[in-house]
């Protein structure tokens, strides 16, 4: 935009108003005086959520089933810190999550806390609305507030043969 | 491993082998969204074990010529399946099994049976670790309160007619390995 602006200079007489003019001059004298124009911003922001600090559950080396094994965990959620939990197993068989070896396989369990008591998960399946998630900070301010249970079934445990046996557990926060 | 004893007596333990399982860090961990997923491997190793109990001394009734052989059943709870026994006598001469009576010694031997009764024989050399031997209990450490193999004493005709009067005695050292 540009503006072209006339205005008089001093209190000269009549006649030599014409000459006396000065001509101040900004931009294209065929601009218009002035324009305007409005620009809406709008943003509309979804929940988010992360979760962090999980750690690889390593059972000891043992002929008995050994003890169940937990990880504590941030989970971060501006849905007024409610989320979901869905677990996978990477070698689920339905709903049951199972470690695979050469010598079979073992079912495990895999419980979740958020505020309470543990919940067991199902693989692949949504839980139901956890709470206690930070509202504001994605690493918890350092901290943690939620915290993973993995037990091994004893029956499978014992009915397997010696080896090791793995899985990949796949933990997909949602906010609630 | 498990060993026993046996004064053409024996004495029954467990012992574990174990290894331990490297401890490889793949977590992975979550990045803010509309939804987050991280990961964590699950891993367990179960351990090989083994154990032999049930076993008992094995006494010849007194006789002046060589008595029939004697067996004795015992439970074998191996894991894998599959095992290894080393059975030895504390007055070996090589490997041959030998009763002693302190100054004059009968010879005997020992074979493995891969049953309670009947099953597949093993002939052993006092020392030395048999071939794998199949048929262990794989999940009852008690074999469920059966047998799952037994031990054979045969007592050597020679060495035993020609032995004076006296009691001869040995102790047989039982090893049980997995396999």
């Amino acid at each position: 935009m540009s503006t072209a602006r006339v205005r008089p200079v001093g209190g000269l007489a009549a006649a030599a108003v014409a000459a006396a003019f000065a001509i101040l001059l900004t931009g294209s004298p065929a601009a218009p005086a002035t324009a305007e124009a409005d620009r809406d911003v709008q943003i509309r922001k979804l929940d988010a959520v992360r979760i962090s600090g999980l750690s690889d559950f390593i059972f000891p080396v043992s002929m008995e089933t050994p003890a169940p094994l937990t990880d504590q965990v941030c989970v971060f959620s501006t849905a007024s810190g409610r989320y979901q939990i869905t677990a996978t197993s990477a070698n689920a068989s339905g709903r049951d999550f199972r470690l695979a070896g050469d010598g079979g396989i073992i079912v495990y369990h895999v419980a979740w806390r958020g505020t309470g008591g543990y919940e067991e998960l199902d693989s692949g399946r949504a839980s139901d609305t956890m709470g206690g998630g930070s509202r504001t900070s994605p690493s918890c301010g350092g901290g943690t507030n939620a915290s993973i249970r993995v037990s091994l079934d004893p029956a499978t445990y014992a009915a397997a043969l010696p080896g090791i046996y793995a899985d990949t557990l796949t933990i997909t926060v949602a906010p609630d | 491993m498990a060993n026993g004893k046996t004064k053409l007596a024996v004495i029954a333990g467990v012992a574990l082998a174990s290894s331990l399982v490297a401890a490889a860090f793949a977590a992975t961990q979550g990045t803010p969204g509309a939804t987050s997923t991280g990961s964590a491997d699950v891993r367990a190793e179960k351990e090989s074990a083994v154990s032999i109990t049930g076993l008992n001394d094995i006494v010849f009734a007194a006789s002046a010529t060589t008595p029939a052989p004697l067996a004795d059943p015992v439970c074998v709870f191996s894991n894998p399946g599959s095992y290894t026994v080393n059975v030895s006598s504390a007055n070996a001469a090589g490997g041959t099994y030998r009763l002693s009576s302190g100054s004059g010694f009968i010879n005997y031997s020992v074979s493995w049976f891969n049953a309670g009764s009947g099953g597949a024989t093993v002939a052993l050399t006092s020392g030395t670790a048999s071939p794998s031997i199949t048929g262990a209990d794989q999940t009852s450490p008690t074999c469920g309160g059966g047998d799952t193999a037994r031990i054979q004493v045969t007592i050597d005709p020679a060495t035993y007619i020609s032995a004076p009067a006296a009691t001869y005695t040995d102790t047989l050292t039982i090893i049980v390995s997995p396999t």
